[in-house]
């Protein structure tokens, strides 16, 4: 029989996970009413984007998050070592994706695209930084948790920084997984 | 509360794959440029499977009640949904 489990981690993230949540679907909700009057021109651009870029940063996220989930699985068990290991892979998945992303950003800026060639690419930038910048905030958390996790603050009795942490950078996983198809895919 | 509640590793993995899978086959249909409601229908289900796999079973909220689950999971729901509106009035 199933029971009602706590929120995992601090309830103070889930302010931040809920009004991050809020401007990101408010952007996601502009570039579509933004592009319903630029079709043309949103679909044409959107073919010069790397989607195999996209594929991989999607598929390194997914994974970062399935480690951070085998993470906790592991400290809610005791098994310290184990959660540093799986720490330690989804932060090598978070620098896939940021090793990725510069590619990416290093091809679109080389061609001299910038904020202000179009509607699209506005768009396109602005939304994929953002979310850029919030990957390596995730990251940073990802490191604090490994280091306090080595220096054994945490256990199968108290873990709540971990899934403080987890929280957000599942939060990151999501709005990719709605980003990724919208700016890259759908037309 | 039940360690029971939580997901299991091979429940983890598996919703890896399944995840892994909606994805790949996201690029494909990228990779073939195809458009029109129905594959952007599609598309956003996917989105919104994905989502709701994430959150109840990565994030843990399956079992949690209340405001919480409920406003994550409408952003899997809703957002999709204004999507699909913004390109289906922009196509008629």
């Amino acid at each position: 029989m199933s029971t009602k489990d706590p929120l995992p981690g601090d309830l103070a993230i889930w302010f931040v996970i809920m009004a991050e949540m809020l401007v990101f679907g408010v952007f996601f909700i502009v570039y579509v009413v933004v592009r319903s009057n630029n079709v043309e021109l949103f679909n044409e651009y959107q073919l010069e984007l790397h989607r195999i870029g996209g594929v991989i940063n999607t598929i390194a996220l997914i994974t970062s998050s399935y480690f951070v989930a085998l993470g906790i699985h592991a400290i809610r068990n005791d098994n310290i070592k184990r959660t540093g290991q799986m720490l330690l892979l989804a932060l090598f998945m978070g620098a896939v994706f940021v090793g990725v992303k510069i590619w990416e950003y290093s091809h679109v800026f080389g061609a001299g695209i910038n904020l202000s060639t179009n509607t699209f690419y506005t768009f396109y930038i602005s939304l994929t930084f953002f979310h850029f910048m919030h990957v390596l905030l995730g990251m940073v958390i990802l490191i604090i948790l490994y280091y306090y996790l080595q220096k054994g603050k945490y256990s199968a009795q108290s873990h709540e920084d971990i899934e403080t942490g987890a929280s957000y950078w599942h939060m990151v996983d999501l709005l990719w997984i709605v980003l990724f198809p919208l700016v890259y895919i759908i037309r | 509360m039940s360690q029971s509640n939580f997901a299991s590793t091979k429940q983890l993995t598996i919703i890896w794959v399944v995840l892994i899978l909606l994805t790949i086959s996201t690029a494909y249909v990228g990779f073939l440029e195809l458009s029109g409601l129905a594959i952007v229908g599609i598309l956003l289900l996917t989105v919104t499977i994905k989502g709701q796999l994430i959150i109840d079973y990565y994030i843990g909220l399956k079992n949690v009640r209340g405001f919480w689950r409920l406003a994550m999971l409408g952003f899997v729901y809703i957002i999709p949904i204004i999507i699909f509106t913004g390109y289906y009035l922009s196509s008629v």
